[in-house]
């Protein structure tokens, strides 16, 4: 229940972050969300920072550089934006890191169901995938060539396409067993 | 390209969510019917790998490289429909625990990266293959990343349109469709485009080639 109502407050946030436009209530919303977060507060700055940095410093400098040109004031939306981007995805670290996002989902049994098989086989997938590239970094004295890689990435897919198939028939037995289809 | 929170403004991403959230649930109901207990193990595993590709570094002629999305591969090895909702669990997973991407962007991410290349890429591969099938796979990969991006430039594009201060000032995204069309559209033309194409072209000839039980097993299911 608690994790639901945490969602409601998250999607209230949200709206709340995206029909304000005023600067020094943004501002405001982001020093409490820093409060809020107490020891966390230098890993989800650090987790925020690098998630927007690239797209927001591809968009402002592109803005500046439009309004240099063009003989605009151009600062005011470049903070705007910034803000606004940094509160959001602060908000959203902050909201998955006080919360249990699946049990958030649990509104909707076909949602959690496929959020957590999803994310615990996304899991294991990354695991061997990284045990993969290893296995063929540590075979190579110098960088492959193109159809290597083509080669790689080949039985790579087909590894892990097989292994999906073959994961949901024994997950949908296990779920069968468990009496999941059971209305 | 997934887009961050904070560029779309309350009216895209509220109507956006309007169109994907009911597209989802109807792909679902419509998976269920023909593969009943199988979908949602299926789905998953799925969303498993489609997370995997997007993290492998496919190399094009000309010496660059860049991720695919694989939405093309899904939707030709099985079918359009767990193509989107797959790529739509992935975007959920990112945006929500990885922070790439929105959340405010997920239904656009969603209905881009999932709807619109999954099934550009299905119909095109059914049209173009009775021709040549290295090209249609090709092609299919190709166009799905353009559709996508297409998409996607269109609804950043018409942000400063329905969204602008009194004075005129953009309040989300700035940058209208006279810039973001050429821009991301092009890019994913001659870029992108190429890098799912090779992908689609390797990953789904070589699934046909080796002939597996399994794409008759999921057909058969």
């Amino acid at each position: 229940m608690k994790d639901r109502l945490m969602l409601l407050l998250y999607i209230a946030s949200v709206l709340m972050l995206t029909s304000v436009h005023d600067l020094l209530f943004l501002s405001f919303f982001l020093l409490s969300l820093f409060l809020i977060s107490g020891k966390d507060l230098l890993s989800l700055l650090r987790k925020s920072f690098i998630s927007v940095v690239f797209f927001n410093f591809a968009v402002s400098i592109s803005y500046i550089i439009f309004g240099l040109l063009k003989g605009q004031e151009w600062l005011s939306y470049v903070v705007l934006l910034n803000l606004r981007v940094f509160s959001l995805t602060f908000l959203t670290f902050l909201f998955v890191s006080k919360i249990n996002f699946f049990k958030a989902v649990s509104f909707s049994k076909t949602l959690q169901y496929l959020l957590t098989i999803s994310y615990s086989q996304i899991t294991a997938y990354t695991k061997s995938f990284e045990d993969f590239r290893l296995s063929l970094k540590s075979r190579l004295i110098q960088r492959p060539d193109r159809k290597d890689v083509y080669t790689f990435i080949s039985r790579v897919f087909s590894y892990f396409f097989k292994k999906s198939v073959e994961n949901s028939k024994e997950i949908s037995q296990a779920m069968r067993s468990r009496g999941f289809f059971i209305d | 390209m997934h887009i961050p929170d904070g560029y779309l403004s309350p009216a895209t991403y509220i109507s956006s969510y309007a169109a994907a959230v009911p597209l989802f649930a109807y792909g679902i109901k419509k998976l269920k019917e023909s593969l009943d207990e199988k979908t949602l193990p299926l789905i998953s595993s799925l969303t498993a790998l489609s997370f995997l590709v997007m993290m492998i570094n496919i190399p094009i002629p000309g010496g660059t490289s860049g991720h695919a999305v694989g939405a093309a591969a899904i939707s030709i090895l099985i079918n359009p429909w767990i193509g989107f909702i797959s790529l739509s669990l992935v975007l959920l997973i990112q945006a929500v625990i990885f922070g790439d991407g929105g959340i405010t962007a997920w239904a656009v991410n969603s209905l881009s990266m999932g709807f619109a290349a999954s099934f550009t890429a299905y119909f095109s591969y059914r049209f173009l293959s009775g021709f040549n099938r290295g090209f249609a796979l090709f092609f299919s990969g190709w166009i799905s990343a353009v559709a996508s991006s297409f998409v996607v430039a269109f609804f950043l594009g018409i942000q400063p349109m329905i969204a602008h201060a009194p004075d005129g000032k953009p309040l989300f995204f700035p940058f209208g469709l006279e810039i973001t069309i050429p821009a991301l559209v092009l890019s994913h033309m001659v870029y992108f485009g190429i890098v799912e194409g090779v992908y689609t072209f390797v990953v789904v000839r070589f699934i046909q080639k080796t002939k597996n039980q399994i794409l008759g097993e999921i057909n058969g299911v």
